[in-house]
């Protein structure tokens, strides 16, 4: 088993009486980009200030490397959180913002470094713009090089794509793909489906406070897979053939003309010999996994 | 043995300097915060320079030195107080204070660099205006003839008192969401100012004035007990109330 980073163990936490998660367990292991979704309500800013140390759970234990992490100072030099707000200070500069930051870590940050930790998130012409006359979106990216700034080992994200645009969801998306890459463990806690398809290889999913489902991605999708057989082809010509060959093995089927992909609800093995048998090529055969927003419907009540 | 207390005084020398470095990072955030903004310096002009300037054309030479203290008092026991809210209620209400609690910062240190850049504003508004006043007075012809008690109090022991009422009361209001929580400040110093008076008076004491300068001591024995109170409190208090 990999080693855990983060490790939450029935922890249950509630606000004067008001429940905000029950009985959660679950581990972070290193390295690993883990997303945690849910409706809102749900619990996923509970856990993320929890594993940030700003909270204290009512029950449980949570350990982050392998220690307390509430009121534990020397543990924030190791975890960036990215609040679910806009956290920086609007009467500052951005330069005085960043500068604040890097000497509370310690860091010998100067001009030229500061612009180009901006320079990923393209405010480095900002440098001396007062926070507050920043849009919401680039004080969102502001809010992300502050929560990289000292270079941590755990990144807690609570909601990053939140006010940012298209573009700049792309982007944001592959800096924390880079950040993976350089062997960071990602904890992203978002509404965004996508997101959270796109970039977790582990989900929680939350509902009312309570661990719904948790797992490899992969995984939990094919157990809920449904079974249906996706079959791409190259041409307009075999795509035909295959439909009146499905047509005449009296399968249940239906197509996405444009694509030229068929669906049919069978196994991958005898579509294959079906389509051999009528000399039909394709481009790929695979079963159809489940969305994550298919996941996601079938666990979480309206 | 002498290498290992060696050590322990390294070790509690460098945890002192870093704990300071680290308050004297927050004083700078804060004070540049402040003086970002333009209101803080008409409020330093209408409430502090103008008022300094005009003592020895509203008053008699006679009661120059009273009124100089009737100015600078308030200002050294109330000021820190008003900007209480402003460092303290707007950083739990903007939510800033959880993101400076996600980073290296232990609460203690954030409540302390905060009330200290409170009491240097201060210590700049009550040495501005006096300097203010007093070249104004020496214009006027009037001596002023300030006692080292008029202004023992003024720099010491008010501002002292008013550091160790803040450090308390801005842990209140980073516990609390009730805007009532402001109030309280003003009550609890009006209660002490007269409570000293009141004792000061019953010691022999003639006026208000000489009562409020001759408690200098009682006053910092006040601030100790109060600071101590801060001291108990940051150890028992629940630092998630911050972020609630």
């Amino acid at each position: 088993m990999s080693n855990p980073i983060a490790v939450f163990n029935d922890v249950s936490k509630f606000y004067s009486g008001r429940l905000g998660i029950d009985g959660i367990s679950f581990r972070v292991n290193y390295g690993e980009i883990v997303g945690c979704i849910g409706p809102n309500g749900a619990g996923k800013t509970t856990i993320s200030k929890l594993m940030a140390g700003l909270l204290k759970p009512t029950r449980g234990m949570v350990k982050v490397f392998s220690e307390n992490p509430f009121n534990n100072v020397n543990i924030k030099f190791r975890i960036g959180l990215l609040l679910d707000f806009d956290s920086m200070y609007d009467e500052l500069t951005v330069y005085d913002n960043l500068l604040f930051l890097s000497r509370v870590y310690n860091l010998d940050a100067g001009r030229s470094k500061l612009k180009d930790l901006l320079r990923q998130v393209g405010l480095e012409n900002e440098l001396d713009t007062i926070v507050g006359k920043l849009s919401k979106g680039m004080r969102r990216r502001l809010s992300f090089v502050g929560a990289l700034i000292h270079n941590p080992e755990l990144l807690i994200l609570d909601e990053p794509l939140v006010f940012l645009d298209l573009t700049w969801q792309e982007r944001i998306k592959r800096l924390i793909k880079s950040l993976r890459d350089e062997g960071k463990t990602i904890f992203i806690t978002s509404n965004d489906l996508v997101l959270i398809d796109d970039l977790a290889e582990k989900i929680i999913l939350l509902d009312k406070g309570r661990l719904v489902i948790q797992g490899v991605k992969s995984e939990i999708k094919e157990m809920l897979s449904r079974g249906v057989v996706k079959v791409t082809f190259f041409d307009e010509e075999n795509f035909v053939l295959a439909v009146n060959a499905f047509k005449s093995n009296a399968l249940s089927f239906w197509v996405n003309k444009e694509k030229l992909e068929i669906f049919v609800d069978s196994h991958p093995n005898k579509i294959a010999e079906i389509l051999m048998r009528v000399n039909c090529r394709f481009k790929s055969i695979g079963v159809e996994e489940s969305s994550l927003e298919e996941v996601y419907r079938k666990f979480v009540s309206e | 043995m002498e290498l290992r207390s060696l050590h322990w005084r390294r070790c509690i020398g460098n945890l002192f300097l870093n704990s300071f470095k680290r308050v004297v990072l927050v004083m700078r955030k804060d004070l540049k915060m402040v003086f970002r903004s333009k209101l803080q310096f008409i409020v330093l002009f209408i409430g502090v320079l103008l008022p300094s300037s005009l003592i020895p054309f509203l008053i008699g030479k006679s009661r120059a030195s009273y009124a100089f203290f009737y100015l600078f008092q308030p200002y050294a026991m109330f000021l820190p107080l008003i900007l209480c809210s402003q460092f303290f209620s707007r950083e739990k209400s903007s939510r800033t204070i959880e993101y400076l609690l996600t980073l290296p910062l232990s609460p203690a240190i954030i409540i302390v660099g905060k009330s200290l850049s409170i009491l240097l504003l201060t210590y700049l508004y009550v040495s501005l205006g006096s300097m203010v006043a007093y070249i104004s007075c020496i214009i006027s012809g009037i001596n002023l003839n300030l006692s080292w008690e008029m202004l023992f109090s003024l720099f010491l022991a008010y501002p002292l008192l008013s550091f160790s009422l803040i450090v308390n009361i801005g842990l209140l209001q980073l516990i609390s969401r009730n805007i009532l929580v402001l109030y309280i400040p003003a009550i609890i110093s009006l209660i002490a100012i007269n409570f000293i008076v009141f004792m000061a008076r019953i010691m022999g004491s003639v006026s208000y004035l000489t009562s409020l300068m001759k408690m200098q001591f009682p006053l910092l024995f006040v601030s100790l007990i109060l600071f101590l109170c801060f001291i108990l409190a940051i150890k028992l208090v629940d630092y998630e109330r911050f972020v609630i």
